[in-house]
């Protein structure tokens, strides 16, 4: 690992770099897409995850890379923050070709846009015509109320009684 | 003899041999579809109440909807409903068919499946334990017997009502 970040540091000089309790590598926006390229190069070889957590406070979206290295049987956490407002990054799927599907997922999730990879095209949700699901600041509750009709005035216990008054439950006699 | 009269007892005769020959699509959604297997099988063997699973929609009685429904799995579950040929039972299975269950607050499950097609039998519980699947299905028997099991007919008539649902809840206005 020290032979891998003397390198490292020279050419990306702004990374943070930790290595307790897990080795991570936070860069800026533009050198992200570099710095997996550089990892790539040097046998992390398989992408394990790819995926974004919302910092809504901070206004942040945070997009982790996992890689894995096959022969040294070492992970590590490449990291990056776009802004919410602007979700927009570069595709890595040209140096892993997996990760054409999760940029598919976070589009659709999270609404971050790709650049280079043209399949972003729905995935998981049929015809979804709203904001994107994943996002913090989408009310799940609220478009629960709004798009189901759900009773949620009356509390569960109280329906279950009235319907019971009202005879449309009926009990099983033989129990 | 009056053709209602003749009618209503024939009814009554074709009741009685429906409830002895009751073929379950197989159909699984959500996790319930787990409960199945043993109930099919050896130890519970439903078989011997005249109930055995079927692979094609076409030639099912039963629609047994096992677990949470999902916007995608919906409207799967339209079209197998639509292509069952009549009369056919839907049997709601868990929680999840009645009110949502734990995806109460998803975003992507549908809350009451009785606003999109018509069900003649829940079974509570998350998961039914097989034998209240067996007393569910001896209790469907009894239903389709007095002749109280008539949701296709409510799906006939009622055919707007159902429609209008589907399409507002899966964006196909």
């Amino acid at each position: 690992m020290q032979s891998l970040f003397e390198d490292y540091k020279n050419i990306f000089k702004k990374a943070k770099i930790t290595e307790t309790p897990a080795v991570k590598v936070e860069v800026k926006l533009d050198d992200f897409v570099g710095t997996v390229a550089y990892m790539k190069d040097h046998g992390f070889n398989q992408l394990t995850l790819y995926t974004a957590v919302d910092w809504i406070k901070e206004g942040n979206f945070e997009l982790v890379a996992i890689l894995y290295n096959t022969s040294y049987l070492q992970e590590i956490y490449v990291k990056t923050f776009i802004k919410r407002t602007e979700p927009r990054i570069e595709t890595i799927k040209d140096l892993y070709p997996q990760a054409t599907t999760y940029e598919r997922e976070m589009h659709e999730m999270f609404g971050i846009d790709f650049l280079g990879n043209e399949n972003l095209t729905e995935f998981v949700l049929e015809n979804w015509q709203f904001a994107p699901p994943l996002r913090k600041d989408f009310d799940t509750r609220q478009f629960v109320k709004d798009y189901y009709e759900v009773e949620d005035d009356i509390s569960e216990r109280e329906y279950i009684n009235r319907q019971i008054k009202y005879g449309r439950f009926e009990y099983n006699e033989r129990s | 003899m009056k053709d209602s009269t003749l009618d209503s007892r024939w009814e009554k005769v074709a009741n009685e041999m429906r409830q002895r020959s009751m073929w379950m699509l197989h159909y699984c959604t959500g996790c319930g579809a787990i409960e199945l297997p043993p109930t099919m099988t050896a130890r519970w063997d439903m078989e011997r109440f005249g109930i055995t699973p079927f692979v094609t929609p076409r030639q099912a009685d039963i629609l047994l909807v096992t677990g949470y429904v999902a916007l995608k799995t919906l409207r799967r579950i339209v079209t197998i409903y639509e292509q069952m040929p009549d009369p056919k039972y839907v049997v709601g299975f868990g929680s999840c068919t009645i009110n949502g269950g734990i995806y109460w607050d998803s975003y992507n499950v549908i809350k009451k499946l009785e606003h999109y097609i018509p069900i003649d039998l829940y079974i509570a519980g998350c998961m039914p334990r097989p034998e209240s699947i067996i007393s569910g299905f001896e209790k469907l028997m009894d239903i389709i017997k007095t002749g109280k099991a008539t949701g296709w007919k409510k799906y006939i008539e009622n055919n707007d009502y159902y429609k209008t649902n589907q399409r507002t809840v899966l964006g196909e206005k």
